[in-house]
């Protein structure tokens, strides 16, 4: 059959489309939004939501001066002086007059460099798993629920990414100086591992009173969680970096199994 | 899950849930809800493409629709309002689905589904596949006019006051898009005059 009049067309669609719509239970989504509902009138809920944004602002903001500080003070501080020589570093390289006599004081002084290496990373990895769950509350929280409701599949989905990653790890654990942001962009869902971790910590019954994405509370587990890499960061130079990616399997799981936090488990909606 | 439906509250007009809801009584809110469910979603699921995502969409406009319930103008049919939001939200949505979110679902085979599909709908998904593979076919903005006015039985002017256009820019996009739908289901043939 074919049609060339518009308004049998017209006709002839809207039969063909409305009698095809899929079964929904409209009860659910009732309960679903409630659930979700702010317990203001809407008018305190939209001037809340908008102090939230300037506070996502914020941590978006830090998030950057975090990633700036990464590859700012790893620069300084040297914490490379394991790995071979770098090519900036060779003699005759302009850079190499900057960087030689901070590299040598820090070779020097290995004991202090290396403590501030890892309180480096310990107030970096805070600074970017906070700014994770500023960034992106909702879409941390699904992934937080995610991991409380499906365990056992977010560590399995966890350690599959983990190991797919694995050659990347190690890859950018070889790379020279000057590929530190590389680094850092490849830790990154890790960094969000651990937010989210965190987040799913603070979502259990009576760990705060109230769900605030950057309550003082859910920043101090963050930095509890951080600890044993800042530690591993000051004894175990690069090793480091394989500790935090074995911490952050879980929340990379429910990361990903919650489709980058934009999925709900479905058991929890029955 | 049965969704039982207070005869008071069924009884209350639009302007009354409205009012309570301002007042952060989430009953009315509900009720209002209960009332346009069906209309959110189906846009939703029809702008989207599957159910999940139509769910979850539908899940965010209401909950726009609560937080921006202050600045609803009461001049303006409070479904056409939603249905604004609705249209504006799925159209984002989709825009932002073109960065899509790496899954290893597909390669992790010894992780089981959520997702089962009865046999006994095989049938029937068939025919919304058809629909909605068809109605995928055609660009964001013709999609979102085909919805309202498909779906959600809006005239011509009350597309116009969702989607703030003028009535000759719906009337133009909805007669390309019958064409292009009508082509791809095969129930008519597709002016190639229509596209220039």
């Amino acid at each position: 059959m074919t049609i060339n009049d518009d308004h049998e067309i017209d006709h002839v669609l809207r039969q063909t489309l409305r009698s095809n719509d899929p079964a929904f239970d409209p009860a659910r989504l009732i309960a679903r939004v409630q659930q979700r509902l702010p317990a203001e009138p809407p008018t305190v809920a939209a001037g809340r939501m908008a102090a939230d944004r300037s506070v996502r602002r914020l941590a978006g903001l830090s998030m950057l001066a975090a990633a700036l500080a990464l590859v700012a003070l790893v620069n300084i501080a040297g914490v490379r002086v394991d790995m071979p020589p770098d090519p900036l570093a060779l003699p005759g390289s302009p850079a190499s007059a900057i960087l030689r006599p901070s590299m040598e004081l820090f070779r020097a002084e290995e004991p202090f460099y290396r403590t501030l290496v890892g309180l480096t990373i310990a107030v970096i990895g805070v600074m970017l798993s906070t700014g994770v769950l500023g960034v992106y509350p909702q879409r941390s929280t699904t992934a937080a629920r995610m991991l409380l409701d499906a365990p056992v599949r977010s560590i399995m989905q966890g350690i599959v990414a983990s190991l797919l990653l694995l050659p990347l790890v190690l890859g950018s654990m070889l790379l020279p100086f000057w590929a530190v942001p590389i680094t850092f962009l490849i830790q990154l869902p890790f960094i969000i591992g651990i937010a989210v971790i965190g987040r799913s910590i603070a979502l259990r019954p009576g760990f705060a009173d109230r769900p605030a994405m950057l309550a003082p509370a859910t920043i101090a587990l963050l930095a509890v969680l951080i600890t044993p890499v800042a530690v591993a960061a000051a004894l175990l130079p690069w090793w480091w970096v394989l500790l935090l990616d074995l911490l952050a399997i879980p929340g990379l799981g429910a990361l990903i199994v919650s489709r980058g936090g934009t999925r709900v488990h479905h058991a929890r909606l029955d | 899950m049965v969704l039982e439906i207070s005869p008071d509250l069924a009884a209350l007009s639009e302007a009354r849930l409205i009012e309570g809801a301002l007042a952060a009584d989430q009953q009315l809110f509900a009720e209002l809800m209960r009332r346009y469910a069906g209309a959110v979603h189906a846009t939703a699921y029809r702008m989207l493409g599957n159910a999940q995502d139509a769910e979850d969409a539908a899940q965010e406009i209401f909950l726009r629709a609560y937080t921006n319930l202050a600045a609803y103008d009461r001049g303006r049919k409070f479904s056409t309002w939603l249905l604004a939001i609705a249209s504006n939200y799925c159209i984002d949505r989709l825009r932002r689905r073109r960065l899509t979110w790496l899954t290893l679902d597909d390669i992790a085979p010894m992780v089981p589904s959520d997702d089962r599909a009865p046999d006994e709908h095989i049938l029937q998904r068939e025919t919304q596949d058809t629909v909605q593979r068809a109605l995928a076919t055609l660009p964001e903005n013709y999609r979102s006019v085909t919805v309202l006015r498909y779906w959600n039985d809006l005239s011509y002017e009350e597309i116009a006051d969702v989607t703030r256009l003028p009535i000759s820019t719906i009337k133009t996009r909805l007669h390309r898009a019958r064409r292009m739908l009508g082509a791809v289901l095969g129930i008519m043939t597709e002016d190639p005059h229509d596209n220039q």
